[in-house]
């Protein structure tokens, strides 16, 4: 257990609020709801103060019981059904079935790549994607232009962060080495929205 | 017209639209719709729409672990997903269309109106 930082007592204190909202609720819909909460508003805490970008915690409550289509509210009484909510973070799922995706991934690559066909196996990553998971393929980007690189991988659903290396013999501006590394001619396959940091030559 | 109302109809097919650009978390969801435009969007809103899209087999999600904070959810579009983005766009053309015809004649109405008591 981690000492507490201050945004994460922020955090504790606004979500504390927001359940005190939802004490209409049945206790485990309650502790889901608030869970997945958590979760997000340290997501968001990340991008500055947490009232500036979510306001009172009773607007957020009320919104959020809106959004989610909750019975009840001010007023409204007791819960008289169900919310929707079913297991939803399903976490060892991604450990799980993205080890199983990306390698039966990789196996079909594989086995295309030494049957002659090197190109356009795009459509087998997604193909094989389960339900939690989306994975993409990662090219090769070296030598790209920055700009084209960025573009590529955005188009595929990565982030991209740019670090800009010391000046060398490559051209400036152009992509010199990529972390992960994408080995050969064949695409590795990351979660879709893995960053991927690009060193780009001074 | 309180806008929260009209927002309220379209978010789930923003998000969707947003989201067959591109795989994103909860807050870069709400930054786009902001960016884009509809300023007065909460999160409240925008988290709880992506949650219930999810429930609804609309949207997948994964974890990105990250090195400077906590894990991000990203959402992705799921089959369902592209299908309903379809389905709400066409929705949305014609109702646009629709209610575009009526406000304009209403407009119309007024100027003659305006044209009648001008003349009198």
């Amino acid at each position: 257990v981690t000492t507490p930082s201050p945004a994460a007592m922020t955090i504790e204190g606004f979500a504390h609020r927001v359940e005190l909202e939802f004490a209409d609720l049945p206790l485990p819909v309650r502790n889901r709801l608030m869970a997945d909460l958590d979760a997000h508003l340290r997501e968001l805490a990340e991008h500055g103060d947490l009232l500036d970008t979510v306001g009172q915690p009773e607007d957020y409550a009320r919104d959020l019981r809106e959004a989610l289509e909750l019975p009840g509210g001010p007023g409204g009484g007791p819960a008289q059904r169900p919310p929707r909510l079913r297991p939803r973070w399903l976490v060892p799922a991604i450990g799980g079935a993205a080890i199983a995706v990306i390698a039966g991934a990789l196996i079909l690559i594989l086995a295309l790549t030494s049957a002659g066909s090197t190109s356009e196996v795009v459509p087998a990553a997604s193909a094989l994607a389960g339900p939690t998971v989306s994975v993409n393929l990662l090219p090769n980007l070296i030598g790209e232009t920055v700009d084209a690189a960025t573009t590529q991988l955005k188009s595929l659903g990565f982030m991209v962060r740019v670090v800009t290396d010391p000046p060398s013999s490559a051209a400036p501006g152009t992509v010199v080495a990529q972390d992960p590394a994408a080995p050969g001619p064949i695409s590795i396959i990351l979660p879709g929205g893995s960053t991927i940091t690009l060193h780009v030559a001074g | 017209v309180d806008s929260s109302q009209l927002l309220k109809g379209v978010l789930p097919t923003t998000a969707l639209a947003l989201l067959a650009r591109a795989d994103a978390y909860g807050y870069q969801v709400l930054s786009e719709l902001r960016e884009a435009g509809l300023r007065t969007v909460g999160d409240a809103s925008v988290y709880g729409t992506l949650q219930r899209l999810y429930d609804g087999g609309l949207l997948s999600s994964y974890l990105v672990s990250s090195n400077t904070g906590p894990s991000r959810r990203y959402y992705a579009l799921t089959a369902d997903g592209r299908a309903a983005l379809k389905a709400g766009r066409d929705e949305w053309r014609e109702f646009q269309t629709i209610v575009t015809a009526l406000l304009t004649e209403d407009d119309e109405a007024d100027q003659a109106e305006d044209d009648e008591e001008e003349a009198s």
